[in-house]
């Protein structure tokens, strides 16, 4: 299988994101992981990247294949992100796959996931979910 | 009487007196005249003064008959003219005390009525014993009556402090009252803000829990393998995350069940997609227990709920079964769903161990109760059936024989009959 471009972990809680990138670095999916501990953060370096403001040469800076995205965070949670991210450019958002990543399991949540068309997966993050999370969107790509 | 004896003795002495008239005897005559005359005077008076006609009559008869007798005297001895005039005058008094005489015969009984002094002293002193004895009845009267009205009056007055004390007793009631809804209020809103505390604790809690399951696994896979002393450590450590993990998701779910559903959740909610996502969850119990699940909903495909409810309580009634599966016969569990009147009832049933009823049927619903200890659980499962039902105004019956099953059936407001909001 064909290793992505990149992913973005969006999460506050900063063990989560250790585990994740543990988890993704083992699985040996990508070479480029990057963690954000909110919404905007994580906005304002896709808002960067799709403007191009950045440096190309710089390893820091890759434009992600997936991103797995958290619910509840300070300053700008999941779904804030989420409607400032829909309104980036539609073909700089085609080759972009987000995933919620949550503990709850609320019919709100899911159902909302559902109405932006992306994924949704509980927490903890496991190798055969992301498996299965692989296999549903990157399919075509790899190969 | 007086009258004849003195007119016959007049009319026999007469001419002997005319001729020989001394002093003595001018005295005695004039004395008896006036006495005749002062008589008829009284009868007179008193015949005027009586009231009653009849005895006037008499009085004044007698008065007449004693003038004559004065007048006869007079005339024998002053004895003037003629003796026919005499005579016939004489004559004519006679007739007129014949007259006095029969009329005072007629009298006879009238006079006989009239009451002596004595009687009527004693008829007047009964009449006085009455009247004492009638102003003593009416004293008493007024006394009784004073007394009544006294205690009207009292009456009266209790009444009045009686219907003041209710007045104030229904005031204070009234503000008791007034207390008693705020304090159900704030209650009601404490409540819910615990509901909340709990709902939010719970669920800020589960990240933190999921990081040490994940970080449990990655110091294993950091270990070297083999380590006898190790591996039984962990197994506890994973025992009590996940305890702790499953207490979580109960409470989060109990605190959940408690918050009001916004309208917009309440949606028709097919029961075949709902027991699919179910499956899903409980896919490795259900593999382990090599279940057979059938289920028939064509009666009633859809029922206007929560789909998060449903989901809880079909989660709970499968979990339910499997758990307390009879490990002798492979398990069947068996859903279907009617309409019975205003309800779309909800029919799970099972082969399990089933339960005595009459041994813990009270107690069935209440949080923490557990009646086996064979399997893990944490006591919330039928507690949370009953109150999502409850607050849904619906209702949860359960059947169950030792030894071949339980049944549970769900009793959901069909929602064509009741176009109030859902709680």
């Amino acid at each position: 299988m064909r290793k992505l471009k990149g992913i973005m972990l969006i999460d506050d809680d900063d063990t989560n994101n250790f585990l994740n990138q543990r988890l993704l670095n083992r699985m040996e999916i990508t070479d480029k992981i990057r963690e954000f501990r909110n919404g905007k953060q994580a906005f304002d370096y896709l808002y960067n990247i799709s403007a191009e403001h950045y440096d190309p040469s710089s390893p820091d800076y890759f434009k992600p294949s997936l991103i797995l995205l958290d619910i509840n965070m300070p300053v700008m949670n999941g779904f804030e992100f989420l409607s400032l991210f829909e309104k980036l450019n539609a073909g700089f958002r085609k080759d972009i796959v987000l995933a919620l990543l949550s503990t709850s399991e609320h019919s709100q949540d899911t159902e909302r996931a559902a109405a932006s068309n992306i994924a949704y997966l509980t927490k903890p993050l496991t190798t055969q979910k992301m498996q299965d999370l692989l296999d549903a969107y990157f399919q075509e790509e790899g190969e | 009487m007086l009258l004849f004896q003195n007119s016959s003795h007049s009319i026999v002495t007469t001419p002997a007196e005319i001729s020989d008239p001394n002093g003595l005897v001018l005295v005695g005559e004039v004395l008896v005249v006036t006495a005749y005359f002062l008589v008829a005077a009284i009868l007179f008076y008193l015949a005027l003064r009586r009231d009653d006609r009849e005895r006037k009559v008499v009085l004044a008869l007698f008065g007449v008959i004693a003038l004559m007798g004065g007048a006869v005297h007079a005339l024998n001895f002053w004895g003037s003219a003629s003796g026919d005039m005499l005579l016939t005058l004489r004559l004519i008094f006679g007739v007129i005390a014949l007259v006095g005489a029969f009329l005072l015969f007629r009298a006879i009984p009238a006079m006989m009525a009239i009451p002596s002094q004595w009687q009527l002293k004693k008829t007047n002193e009964d009449l006085r014993a009455q009247v004492e004895e009638k102003e003593k009845a009416q004293v008493a009267l007024r006394e009784a009556q004073q007394e009544l009205e006294d205690r009207v009056l009292k009456r009266s007055a209790q009444a009045i402090t009686a219907t003041r004390e209710l007045e104030r007793e229904v005031e204070s009631r009234k503000r008791a009252e007034k207390q008693l809804i705020s304090k159900n209020y704030e209650l009601v809103k404490k409540n819910a803000d615990l509901d909340d505390f709990v709902y939010y604790a719970s669920r800020d809690l589960k990240g933190p829990v999921l990081n040490v399951t994940g970080l449990v696994e990655a110091i294993r896979e950091e270990l070297p393998p083999g380590n006898q002393e190790l591996n039984q450590l962990f197994a506890r450590l994973d025992d009590s995350v996940s305890s702790i993990h499953r207490k979580l998701n109960n409470l989060a779910e109990v605190s959940r069940i408690q918050r009001p559903i916004a309208e917009e959740h309440l949606l028709m909610v097919s029961f075949a997609l709902v027991l699919e996502q179910v499956k899903e969850r409980l896919a490795e119990p259900l593999r382990l227990s090599n279940a057979n699940l059938q289920a028939d909903f064509s009666a009633a495909p859809e029922v206007y709920f929560s789909r998060d409810n449903l989901y809880s309580l079909l989660t709970n009634l499968l979990s339910n079964a499997i758990k307390y599966r009879d490990t002798q016969r492979p398990l069947q569990i068996s859903l279907s769903s009617s309409l019975q009147d205003q309800y779309l009832v909800l029919r799970v049933q099972d082969n399990g161990m089933g339960m005595d009823l009459s041994q813990y049927g009270q107690h069935l619903f209440s949080m923490f109760r557990r009646f086996h200890d064979h399997v893990e659980g944490s006591g919330v499962g039928l507690y949370i059936i009953k109150r999502i039902m409850d607050n849904s105004r619906g209702k949860v019956e359960v059947q169950s024989v030792l030894g071949e099953g339980t049944t549970f059936l769900l009793y959901f407001v069909r929602h064509d009959q009741q176009t109030g909001t859902r709680i």
